[in-house]
């Protein structure tokens, strides 16, 4: 690892005035710094402000949850919050990266690619040309709307917080509430990481709390593991019926995959046809290879299963 | 006359188990040895729990391993490695990093004009004051490299396509069970993955070049002889002026044998530098260059009769351990019928094979038992009534032993591939046997001194790779002196203490311990002459028993109080390590049942339990052997389901060279673990004991395939078993419907 300046302010007008990348939980930062993947001028080491750390409250009808929260913290919460972010933080890695984990910091992560991830491969994801896990091992990498990059965002997190219409609130700037789902698609369009001020919460609007959600993701390892694929499902009932959907797949494309045809096609509907509409999902794979014939089918998996979790609670809520 | 003195007079002792044991001759016993242990010894501290000595010292972060010994000044070496699997080194220029900040000195391994082999060769080291100024300093090398296109980073691919022809791969459940034939003719292939070496410490050391021109070294190595050797004849220096210190060290498992090239450019480096050199690898260097389990790939014919024997059996294996190394296979030849495969191996562009656990078994047993259990599926046979009936006789009572332990009738399932009505999952149950020399025997010295205050002493050079030698070396004293373990200080890892054996093939317990035996038996008789000398007594009627001293079969004094009779010299004796006579049998043997369950919607396997029932002759410490089984399951299954090196064929590199992408199996994947000791006594050298840290990790990963081949009612002929080939498997043979 390179050498590097280290701060930590203690309250958060000295963080304020710091310049330079910050550090929460580190998880993500730190393997890469030690990968040499990224190489830091100054860490300013956030983890010690409170006022970044607090439990989901209740605030003007919203749900506002601390930046720098640990996940296993967030886990802690009470019935307020909702099911599906409890099931997505749950499936972290393991309880000492929960222990230490941001929920910020989890949505922040970099994309995931064993090529990307390795300083002496040059391709597409790192300034280089070409994608080498083209003709290599892509069997883990993107399978819907799959950039020229194959890496894949795999925050487990980021589908179910997306599915809520989740916002970013920061401290500074004029605009500084951020919906989640746009800062993807910035990510996207920027084609790296769009740079963020310090962010001081994530806010769920008061129509997501309405209705219910669930979490789904199936990976190889139980401990110490990113998914293959993860799904997170939003429903709001009339009735049996769906009145409003949302579904949105994680780890299969460089950003959270909103399912809109299969949203579309729910409206209305009643859960019997969960897999007539899944069927619309299926026909939106674009497999580069038969190698990822296992990731599609348990992105299918995982979309039907969250989809049907989220109808038992959304039954349950009311 | 007690049972020890009625055992040293026979020419005979009993060994083997208690319920299958034979009387051993004793004819080739050396006469000046200790007295052997037998299958009738009662033991007092041997085969009990006793916790490893320094087990709070590592659990707590006190031990000093190699790589945290920080001396005064002490520099640190970063290595730069080969960015290209093949070609030439066309210009090196160094100058550049020798006057970049806080550079100490620089070492070439690989010159120019010389060859690469792999990514990941060491071509330059740098020491620098911090480790990032070394690693900073690498950026300053200027290095042309002549790429040669020309490379094979896989060609486990081509031998693929080059195998004799299989039998069709069965498309129904029906097709993939039994026929009701009366005789099975199968020819199937069968393939396995490497497996990479990353012990939890890295490869290294830190050396320092004493002001009289002496090398002293601490090493993470399993042989602190054999780096002092090699040490030695690098810098043409007597052993004796090369002092390697191995206090503890974080994991080996056949990589740490060699001194490798980190450590010669370590040495290098510290010459140059006249300062103190800490150099080990890091996780990259880890992955790329300190060595692996090969892959292997295997075509077997077999057929078996009506009455379940194995009548022929033809195999080819081929093994891939990269550009350098064995990638040679073992098949459980001790089933009737089971023979040897016809081996090549074939080499790559990658980093070399080096020994892995029992080097060739895990993938050789994979295959082999995965054909014996295919053979008893398709004739419709129990595979326990199976192999009973092509086992030897400590097989045979092993696994009747384990099948009644684990409850294998009611946890095989008779109807393979019907998902649990309750969890919806699709459970079974599977074994494997396991067989493995580790009988130890290389030249070994042990020093055991007893001391006025009733301390005693023990002291060996070798190393401990985790299998507890420490330990074993106090138990064994505490018994033969018939005192409390913690009467004794045990040192090993120092090569300036007597010569011991390199930990390697399950040898480490069995070479040391007799060794261990015969310095205490010599020292606690020279206590009982030195007792009768001060009390004036004939040394004929003292005898050391249960840690008193006797006389005329009567108490006399204590240990504490005899030991207060030697006066200010202690008494030393060294214990030499005598050669092997014939025992029961010349090698361990072992089973393994394992019961999983599978995800029938996602292919994910999760095993459930595995239950092992392992012979070590003598059971030196319950608690440190039992130990050794459950981590090797641990690997074991770790390799059947997970573990898999990942290679770019096209780039010619290995891919996930960090612990995050490498998957190892972690606490959620841990089954229930059922370790159990086939106590006995080998009763080949004093003490019966024969080596265990092997052996246990040969057959799980078979084991655990065929459990899943009897949850899913057909077989994944390819390690590891990943969702993925589970699911497709089954898929197949439940036409999609799964």
């Amino acid at each position: 690892m390179k050498a590097f300046e280290y701060a930590r302010p203690q309250n958060l007008s000295q963080a304020l005035e710091q310049g330079g990348t910050f550090k929460a939980g580190g998880v993500d930062l730190l393997s890469r710094m030690k990968r040499g993947t990224l190489s830091v001028k100054k860490l300013v080491d956030i983890s010690a402000l409170q006022d970044l750390r607090f439990a989901p409250v209740l605030k003007k009808g919203e749900l506002w949850i601390g930046a720098g929260l640990p996940l296993a913290r967030l886990l802690e919460a009470g019935p307020l919050l909702p099911q599906g972010i409890r099931q997505a933080a749950a499936g972290t890695a393991t309880p000492q990266i929960r222990n230490q984990a941001s929920l910020v910091g989890n949505l922040l992560q970099e994309k995931r690619c064993l090529y990307l991830l390795d300083p002496e491969i040059s391709c597409l994801g790192n300034g280089g040309k070409g994608c080498p896990a083209r003709d290599g091992h892509h069997a883990e990498l993107a399978i819907l709307e799959p950039s020229p990059c194959l890496a894949i965002q795999a925050s487990n997190l980021a589908p179910i917080l997306c599915a809520l219409d989740a916002r970013l609130f920061e401290f500074q700037g004029k605009d500084n509430l951020r919906s989640l789902r746009a800062f993807y698609q910035d990510w996207r369009k920027q084609g790296e990481r769009p740079k963020l001020p310090l962010t001081h919460s994530i806010r769920i609007p008061a129509a997501s709390l309405r209705g219910g959600s669930a979490h789904h993701e199936v990976r190889v390892k139980q401990s110490f593991d990113w998914a293959i694929a993860t799904a997170a499902a939003h429903l709001v009932l009339d009735g049996d019926r769906v009145a409003r959907a949302s579904l949105w797949l994680g780890s299969v494309s460089d950003i959270p995959y909103q399912a809109k045809k299969v949203e579309q096609a729910l409206q209305g509907k009643a859960p019997t046809d969960f897999k007539k509409a899944l069927a619309l999902l299926d026909s939106d794979f674009e497999l580069h290879s038969p190698q990822q014939d296992w990731k599609r089918k348990m992105a299918l998996l995982c979309a039907e299963k969250a989809l049907r979790k989220s109808y038992d609670n959304a039954k349950e809520q009311r | 006359m007690s049972r020890t003195e009625k055992d040293r007079n026979s020419d005979s002792i009993r060994g083997g188990f208690p319920g299958l044991s034979r009387q051993i001759d004793l004819s080739r016993r050396n006469p000046n040895d200790a007295p052997p242990w037998s299958l009738d010894t009662k033991f007092r501290v041997v085969g009990t729990d006793v916790p490893r000595l320094d087990g709070m010292a590592k659990a707590t972060g006190v031990a000093v391993y190699p790589s945290d010994f920080r001396p005064k000044g002490l520099l640190y070496a970063a290595i730069l490695r080969s960015p290209i699997p093949k070609g030439k080194v066309a210009e090196l220029d160094t100058s550049k990093a020798d006057a970049a900040p806080g550079v100490m000195a620089v070492a070439v391994a690989t010159g120019k004009g010389r060859q690469i082999r792999y990514v990941g060769q060491e071509i330059v080291a740098v020491a620098a004051e911090t480790k990032a100024l070394a690693e900073d300093a690498l950026a300053r090398i200027q290095l042309v490299l002549d790429a040669d296109g020309d490379f094979v980073a896989d060609p486990i691919v081509d031998a693929r396509k080059n195998l004799p022809a299989v039998d069709p791969l069965p498309q129904s459940l029906q097709e993939a069970g039994a026929r009701g034939e009366k005789e099975v003719e199968l020819a199937m292939a069968f393939e396995t993955q490497v497996q990479m070496h990353h012990p939890l410490e890295p490869h290294g050391i830190t050396a320092m070049f004493h002001r009289d021109g002496s090398l002293e070294v601490w090493a993470s190595t399993q042989g602190t002889f054999m780096m002092q050797r090699s040490l030695a004849q690098a810098f043409r220096l007597p052993s004796r002026r090369v002092h390697v210190l191995t206090p503890v060290m974080g994991g080996g498992f056949g990589s740490k044998l060699q001194a490798g090239i980190e450590a010669r450019l370590c040495a290098e480096l510290a010459m140059e530098a006249g300062r103190p050199v800490h150099c080990f690898v890091d996780r990259r260097g880890q992955a790329l260059a300190m060595g692996n389990r090969p892959s292997s790939l295997h075509w077997i014919r077999a057929k078996a009769n009506s009455g379940g024997e194995i009548v022929d059996w033809e195999a080819q294996s081929y093994g891939f351990p990269g550009f350098a190394g064995s990638g040679r296979v073992a098949y459980p030849t001790f089933y009737r019928g089971v023979r040897r495969p016809r081996h090549r191996d074939i080499r790559g562009n990658t980093g070399a094979a080096r020994a892995f656990r029992a080097p060739g078994h895990p993938q050789g047993f994979f295959a082999a038992e995965s054909m014996v259990d295919e053979l008893a599926c398709r004739l419709g046979i129990d595979p326990l009534e199976f192999r009973l009936k092509n086992v030897d006789p400590v097989h045979h009572m092993q696994l009747k032993m384990g099948a009644e332990a684990f409850g294998w009738k009611q946890r095989f399932n008779k109807k393979p591939g019907t998902p649990d009505k309750a969890s919806s999952m699709l459970r079974g149950a599977g074994m494997a046997c396991t067989r493995w020399g580790g009988m130890g025997g290389a030249r070994a010295r042990v020093l055991c001194r007893i001391h006025q205050d009733g301390t005693v002493e023990v002291r060996n050079g070798a190393q401990d790779i985790g299998t507890g030698t420490r330990t074993v070396l106090a138990v064994v004293t505490a018994e033969t002196l018939g005192v409390d373990v913690k009467r004794i200080q045990a040192h090993i890892g120092d090569s300036q203490d007597p010569a011991g054996p390199s930990s390697g093939g399950s040898t480490t317990t069995p070479t040391l311990a007799p060794a261990i035996r015969h310095a205490a038996w010599l020292a606690g008789q020279e206590l009982l002459g030195r007792v009768a000398e001060q009390k004036r007594i004939e040394r004929k009627e003292l005898s050391l028993e249960g840690g008193k001293i006797l006389k005329g079969g009567k108490p006399f004094l204590s240990f504490s109080q005899a030991c207060a009779l030697i006066g200010p010299e202690p008494i030393e004796a060294m214990g030499q390590r005598y050669r092997n006579w014939r025992g029961f049998s010349g090698g361990v043997a072992g089973c393994q049942f394992a019961e999983v369950e599978v995800d029938p919607e996602t292919g994910l396997v999760q095993v459930r339990r595995i239950l092992a029932v392992q012979d070590c002759g003598t059971v030196i410490d319950k608690k440190t052997a039992e130990s050794q089984v459950i981590g090797a399951i641990i690997q074991g299954l770790s390799y059947a389901l997970f573990e898999e090196r990942l290679v770019d064929a096209k780039l010619g590199r290995v891919l996930g060279t960090d612990l995050e992408h490498y998957r190892i199996a972690g606490s959620l994947e841990m089954p229930e673990i059922i370790p159990i000791l086939n106590k006995g006594c080998n009763g080949h050298n004093n003490t019966g004991a024969a080596g265990i840290g092997e052996p246990p990790t040969i057959p799980t990963s078979a084991a655990i395939a065929n459990a899943v081949r009897n949850a899913i009612g057909a077989r994944v002929h390819r390690l590891p078993l990943t969702p993925d080939r589970v699911l497709e498997v089954l898929d197949r043979v439940h036409g999609g419907k799964q």
